[in-house]
Order: C-alpha cells, then sequence, then structure tokens
C-alpha cells in the first residue's frame, strides 16, 4: 500500500514538475531568461532617469510622407515576377529591376532603402 | 528610382492594396516626433512637407525651420515594403521582418532645408543638433562636385556649433564608397556622438578599417562581435580627428536583440543604463506600435550571458533578468548592454532606428 502511494505521489511530482516547466519556458527568452523580470527590470532602469526639462534639440534632414503597404501583396497587385537571380542595385530603372533588388534584400532579412 | 513615372504607378498601385497607410516621415521628422514624445520641450526641424502634412503630423512641440517657408506644394513619398519573418516569396524566405524602401525624391538628395536650418539654428541655443537623412543621397546622379559641396555646407553648420551643443550623427545604410568617404571626411568629425544599426556598424567598420563597403551582413550578430567593432570604431575615428572637429564620445548600436551603448567616461552624456533600457524598450514599443510592453508579444534573442569580446581576454557577461542592463568599465569607456524584448507582432519597422535613437539619446543630454 505505501509503496503504491508513493509511486503515486512521485508520478504526481514529475507530473508537476513537467508542468510548471512548461510554464516558465512559455514565459522565457531564447536562452531562458524569463520575460516578465526582464520587462519589470527594464522599465524600472528607464524611470530612474527623467528627461531634463527645457532642453532644445534640433534634427534636420529628410521630409517625406511614408506610404506603407504589405510587400507580397503590393507585388501581386503589380504582377511582379520572382526572380532566379537576385541583385543589388543603388538606383531602380525598372519594374524587374526592383523584383530583383526586392529579392536581394528580402532573402538576406536587412533594412534597406 | 530613376523612373518617376513609374514609381507615381507604383504608389497608385500601392494605395488600392488593403492595409495601405500614411504617415510622416523621413528621418528627422520622425525623430522630431519621437524627441517631442519623450519630452523635449522644443524641436526645430529641418524637412520642407506641404502645410497640411507638417500641421497634421508634426507634435505640437516641433517647430519647422524657415517656418511657413518650408512649405511646399507636393510631398516626397517613400513606398514601404514591408514583410513579416517567415514570410514567402517564390523560393525566398525572410530570416526576419523588415522592409525595402523605394523613392523617387529629388528634394532630401539636395538637402532642400539645410539653408533654412543654418539659419534659425543660430538662435535656438539647441543643447543637442542631430543629422541624419544623408542616405538620400545615395545614388542621385548628382553635378560633378555637387554632393560633395552640399556635405561641406552641413560640415560648415557644424562646425560652427558652440562646444556645449553636443552634435549627433545617425548613420544609414549606404552603397556608394564615395557618398561614404564624404560623409567621414566631412560630417563624422564634427560628431561627438554616432547612432547606428548593425549593418550600418558593419559597413562603418568596413570602411574605417579595410577601405571597402560590406552591403549586407548578418542581421543577428554577436554582443561581441558588435562590442569589437565598436571598440575599432572608437579606436580607428580616434586616429583620424581634424584639428576643428569633435572627439568621439559616444556610440549607440541597436540591433534586433540587444541595445549597445559606449560613452567615454568622464564625457557630458549622462544616465547611460537608462538610456539603454529606455532605447530596448522603445523597440518593442515602435514595432508593436504599443505604449504598454506586453510580453505576450515579445521574445528574446539574448542568451543568458554574453561574452564581452572575441579577444582571449574576454570575460562572461550574465544577464541579471532584475537588472537586465549589464554596464561595466572599460578603459576610459563606460558600455552598457540592454536587452530587447523583441515584438512578435510587428506593426512596423521602418523608422524603428530612428525612434530608438532619438529615445536612446533623451536621457542622456
Amino acid at each position: 500500500m505505501a509503496t503504491k502511494a508513493t509511486a503515486a505521489i512521485s508520478g504526481l511530482s514529475s507530473l508537476l514538475v513537467v508542468f510548471l516547466a512548461y510554464v516558465y519556458t512559455r514565459h522565457s527568452g531564447g536562452g531562458g531568461l524569463p520575460l516578465d523580470q526582464l520587462r519589470q527590470g527594464l522599465l524600472e532602469e528607464e524611470a530612474s532617469a527623467l528627461v531634463a526639462p527645457d532642453v532644445k534639440v534640433a534634427v534636420a534632414f529628410g521630409g517625406c510622407v511614408d506610404a506603407f503597404v504589405d510587400a507580397l501583396s503590393f507585388l501581386s497587385k503589380i504582377k511582379a515576377g520572382v526572380p532566379d537571380t537576385p541583385k543589388h542595385y543603388g538606383a531602380v530603372a525598372s519594374q524587374e529591376e526592383l523584383e530583383e533588388l526586392f529579392a536581394y534584400f528580402f532573402r538576406h532579412g536587412a533594412a534597406s532603402e | 528610382m530613376s523612373d518617376g513615372d513609374l514609381f507615381r504607378r507604383f504608389v497608385e498601385a500601392a494605395r488600392t492594396v488593403p492595409g495601405f497607410r500614411w504617415a510622416i516621415g523621413g528621418n528627422a521628422p520622425v525623430m522630431a516626433n519621437r524627441f517631442a514624445r519623450e519630452g523635449i520641450a522644443k524641436v526645430l526641424l529641418g524637412a520642407t512637407f506641404t502645410q497640411d502634412t507638417a500641421v497634421q503630423g508634426l507634435l505640437k512641440p516641433v517647430i519647422l525651420a524657415g517656418n511657413t517657408s518650408a512649405w511646399k506644394r507636393d510631398n516626397d513619398v517613400h513606398l514601404i515594403l514591408e514583410y513579416a519573418r517567415g514570410a514567402k516569396w517564390g523560393q525566398y524566405t525572410a530570416s526576419r521582418a523588415n522592409r525595402l524602401i523605394v523613392h523617387s525624391d529629388v528634394n532630401n538628395a539636395m538637402l532642400a532645408s539645410l539653408e533654412d536650418f543654418e539659419k534659425d539654428l543660430a538662435d535656438f541655443n539647441a543643447r543637442l543638433v542631430v543629422i541624419g537623412g544623408l542616405q538620400m543621397m545615395d545614388s542621385f546622379a548628382y553635378e560633378e562636385g555637387e554632393r560633395r559641396k552640399l556635405l561641406s555646407r552641413v560640415r560648415n553648420v557644424l562646425a560652427k556649433q558652440k562646444d556645449s551643443t553636443r552634435v549627433h550623427f545617425e548613420m544609414a545604410s549606404i552603397s556608394s564608397e564615395e557618398l561614404l568617404s564624404e560623409i567621414l571626411d566631412l560630417v563624422v568629425p564634427y560628431a561627438d556622438s554616432l547612432g547606428m544599426n548593425e549593418q550600418e556598424l558593419a559597413i562603418l567598420h568596413g570602411k574605417l578599417l579595410y577601405n571597402k563597403i560590406i552591403t549586407v551582413s548578418d542581421s543577428n550578430p554577436r554582443v561581441a562581435t558588435a562590442l569589437d567593432h565598436m571598440r575599432n570604431v572608437f579606436e580607428l575615428l580616434g586616429r583620424r580627428q581634424p584639428t576643428d572637429g569633435r572627439r568621439l564620445t559616444r556610440l549607440h548600436v541597436h540591433t534586433l536583440a540587444y541595445q549597445a551603448f559606449m560613452v567615454v567616461k568622464g564625457s557630458p552624456w549622462k544616465n547611460t543604463a537608462a538610456a539603454a533600457a529606455k532605447a530596448a524598450l522603445t523597440a518593442f514599443r515602435y514595432t508593436c506600435a504599443s505604449a504598454d510592453v506586453d510580453i505576450k508579444k515579445a521574445r528574446v534573442i539574448m542568451d543568458e550571458s554574453f561574452s564581452s569580446t572575441l579577444q582571449p581576454s574576454a570575460q562572461r557577461v550574465p544577464v541579471d533578468p532584475a537588472s537586465p542592463v549589464s554596464c561595466w568599465e572599460e578603459g576610459d569607456l563606460d558600455i552598457c548592454v540592454a536587452p530587447v524584448l523583441v515584438c512578435t507582432e510587428v506593426f512596423q519597422t521602418a523608422g524603428g532606428g530612428d525612434n530608438i535613437s532619438s529615445a536612446g539619446l533623451v536621457l542622456q543630454i
């Protein structure tokens, strides 16, 4: 009787450990850093300093209107073909060149303009 | 794009795609709005817009250099093609959420707002002057020597600033060797502080070390690699100083996984750890378009510890979740690294760097 109870308890404990481990890893980072603690820590550090009052900042250049569109939907809309060879261009003169340029950066996940 | 008509047709096509939206843009306006949002009392902006866009798109503390004379008839449009991590196009897959920006504008390549900016700057008494958007000069068909002349004017504006006015230059992805050389000669030596992402760091590092441009680099570099590049940048730039230039005292590299800050000890930049935390949080807030940091929409890429350098002298730096910004001293540098809570439901990526860099500055001036 005692051994059966012990087995049951240790079985349940294992399940509990597995459950807790599952809950923990759901809320942690790539290497196991816990998200909620990180968030709290970052917020506290940010709040430890204040922006100085009456401060003036000057900033230049570049003024435009940004038109945001989903890349793949846009490419489909202009009936873009997927190129075999991605190419890097500084300036683009045709739709085909745009397709090659897009593939070049899309693949590498690099930001570009 | 060299074909303005084709570009206009692309914009028209984009407008019919569901989810299309407009927003005020350009490096400086985006930075100006972020400065204003974070509590900077007054922001002088060197940029030109239509009246409607200026009035509706800029926050109250932001004033346009030249005031109403900065208004123009048509805006320059930048088409931002955004894609998600894992998105598939034919045989290609995106390794991270990002975007390609296409435009055909001329005004920004000519630094149209320079004259008004210079004039208004004289009486503005700025604590900090920020220069960005110079990548608009990339791949533009200038007359012989025209671009160098424009950048020399920028140099003159920066050289005129008081010592107590700090200068920050925000790097961008540049493909032209010549433009990068000119920026290194005429702008970088007059900056106390530089901001850039991991690709721009690789470009700058490659240019300084090997005099070559690297076009695309690792989109997720190790902390040690970035820190080593930053150390080299400090050293290499330190050797190039012109007599009327400034000593580099601050470097902020913003990457997907972390924010890295290097500040010279004893320089006027304050609160580096808090600035690193704010920069990291702004990365989430901006890309997720949410002031509240929701961990259900976040992931962390950084490991529980990182190496301080690729050199044999490396120290293992553990990330303490309760105090996640890791700071230490190294020679005459204070170094801080903050992990980013990376947004998993990305709303926007374009403009992220500008927002992060500006947020990284406001606590330090």
